[in-house]
């Protein structure tokens, strides 16, 4: 009885998913009127247009991940290990993006560094890069914060420092090894 | 908590008066530094970007301090968008977290094979973040007039959604579209909780002659209670805040919230750029609100939990 409910469930679920899935792929092969060809796909991969965007999406999202792991593995390290009181802080602080809707953020942006303020990073195409950057990075903060600080909580990273120091004092190996034990918790999303 | 921070207090007193006989080397707190350009970053693209839209919401154009703004909120169109806006939120949250608890459940406890819980989180890693145009791209192809779904049902079992009354562009087509990140997301996030329910304490019920219903009612669900109030909150401000898709899939022929504040983004529609403000400042607010809803919700049931 409960196995018939739990694999009504499932499948609903599975349809529900497929579906959309399923006619946005059936219209990406109609290109052709009354037969399915992959000509919408040869032609959207031969568009140069199409090729520059992709890039500049994916090397948006490759530059975030970089700057959202600098930004945040060394702060959740740091604060686990010696500012452990401000880590409730921190963390509110790291899941106010799902609090304050994103469209919001980004008027606050738009307000805060047009082309007339004292930081006018909307009036370059570099600067807009910048700040793209940043607000994708705002917006993955809870994620990624939340994933290093997990990892870095199962580690025990106030021990293997203290151990690696024990052996060099620069701490600095200590890092290098505690940052290899997180990597494999930083699945972290990229901004879509 | 409190007992602790004394006790931390205590040891640090007792410590300094140890160490009080020879000058301690003193030297100046300087860890706060290590976490400096996470608080310089945060303050610049989060902090401050919202303390200008709120305080923006409250000065008039020459900057100074006025009510203006939130009063314009109050007119009809304003208020009618607010109000689709929330509704959807809420209908797409409460159904999101009921869909997704089912299925993770069912993944969980029903006695499925346990290979299927691997793929589905991984799916619903990734469906939780499928949003804006390809999302409304799938729905209208699934959906739309010409979707494979509406055309399948209508040749086939000939039944007309558009003569039902069921429209994409709408209320329901944006909460049936909604789900498919909503869901995906109270999975991930339940599917954990569900993990933390102990084989034993059913068992215990069992014992003790609770029915399947019973268990659930008195021991289940107020331990889960605070995880799927939390996700709900999560999962209206997901949907509250949620543009690409909206515009994606409307254009502006529904007014919501987001679309509004959008548009005057794009070209100052409202005709008062302050207007904006308080449009934005409204949307923290009312997200806000949800969010306090959920930590006064959880501190009752937390308190019940004891």
């Amino acid at each position: 009885m409960r196995k018939i409910w739990a694999w009504g469930a499932l499948l609903f679920g599975i349809l529900y998913f497929t579906l959309p899935l399923v006619g946005m792929t059936n219209f990406s092969l109609k290109m052709r009127r009354g037969e399915y060809s992959f000509d919408a796909y040869a032609k959207v991969f031969g568009d140069p247009r199409f090729q520059e965007t992709f890039t500049y999406s994916v090397a948006q999202a490759l530059f975030t991940i970089v700057f959202g792991i600098l930004l945040v593995v060394p702060t959740a390290y740091w604060v686990r290990l010696k500012l452990p009181r401000l880590r409730p802080y921190i963390e509110f602080v790291t899941l106010l993006p799902l609090v304050i809707p994103a469209i919001v953020i980004v008027f606050g942006y738009i307000r805060l560094y047009n082309t007339s303020s004292w930081l006018p990073l909307t009036g370059s195409a570099f600067g807009t890069d910048i700040l793209l950057m940043f607000g994708y990075a705002t917006l993955a903060l809870p994620y990624m914060y939340r994933a290093v600080d997990t990892g870095l909580r199962t580690i025990d990273v106030a021990t293997l420092t203290e151990a690696a120091q024990s052996r060099e004092p620069d701490g600095q190996r200590s890092w290098r090894g505690s940052s290899c034990r997180t990597r494999s918790s930083q699945c972290s999303p990229a901004p879509s | 908590m409190t007992a602790s921070v004394t006790r931390l207090l205590g040891a640090n007193g007792m410590s300094t008066a140890h160490t009080g006989a020879s000058p301690p080397a003193r030297r100046l707190p300087l860890h706060w530094l290590g976490i400096l350009p996470f608080a310089v970053f945060v303050t610049l693209f989060l902090i401050l970007p919202t303390m200008k839209i709120v305080v923006g919401a409250f000065q008039t154009p020459d900057g100074s301090f006025t009510l203006d703004n939130i009063q314009g909120l109050f007119t009809p169109s304003i208020l009618a968008a607010y109000w689709i806006s929330i509704k959807i939120s809420i209908a797409s949250a409460l159904l999101g977290c009921l869909i997704g608890f089912a299925v993770s459940s069912a993944v969980v406890f029903g006695g499925l094979p346990k290979w299927i819980r691997g793929p589905l989180l991984t799916f619903s890693g990734v469906a939780s973040n499928f949003a804006g145009v390809p999302l409304a791209f799938a729905f209208l192809a699934t959906l739309g007039p010409v979707g494979i779904l509406s055309v399948f049902l209508r040749s086939e079992l000939g039944v007309d959604l558009r003569a039902l009354g069921f429209n994409l562009l709408s209320f329901w087509g944006l909460t049936v579209t909604y789900l498919f990140f909503q869901i995906p997301l109270m999975i991930l996030i339940i599917t954990p909780a569900l993990d933390g329910l102990k084989r034993e304490w059913r068992e215990a019920a069992e014992i003790l002659g609770a029915t399947g219903l019973q268990y659930w009612r008195m021991v289940a669900f107020p331990i889960l209670l605070p995880s799927i109030l939390g996700t709900l909150a999560l999962l209206f401000a997901n949907a509250f805040g949620a543009v690409a898709t909206a515009i994606a899939l409307t254009g502006s022929s529904l007014s919501i919230v987001p679309i509004l504040l959008f548009a005057q983004i794009r070209g100052d529609v409202l005709g008062n750029p302050h207007l904006g403000y308080a449009l934005a400042f409204g949307m923290i607010v009312v997200t806000g609100i949800a969010n306090a809803i959920y930590i006064w919700l959880r501190a009752r049931s937390e308190r019940w939990l004891k």
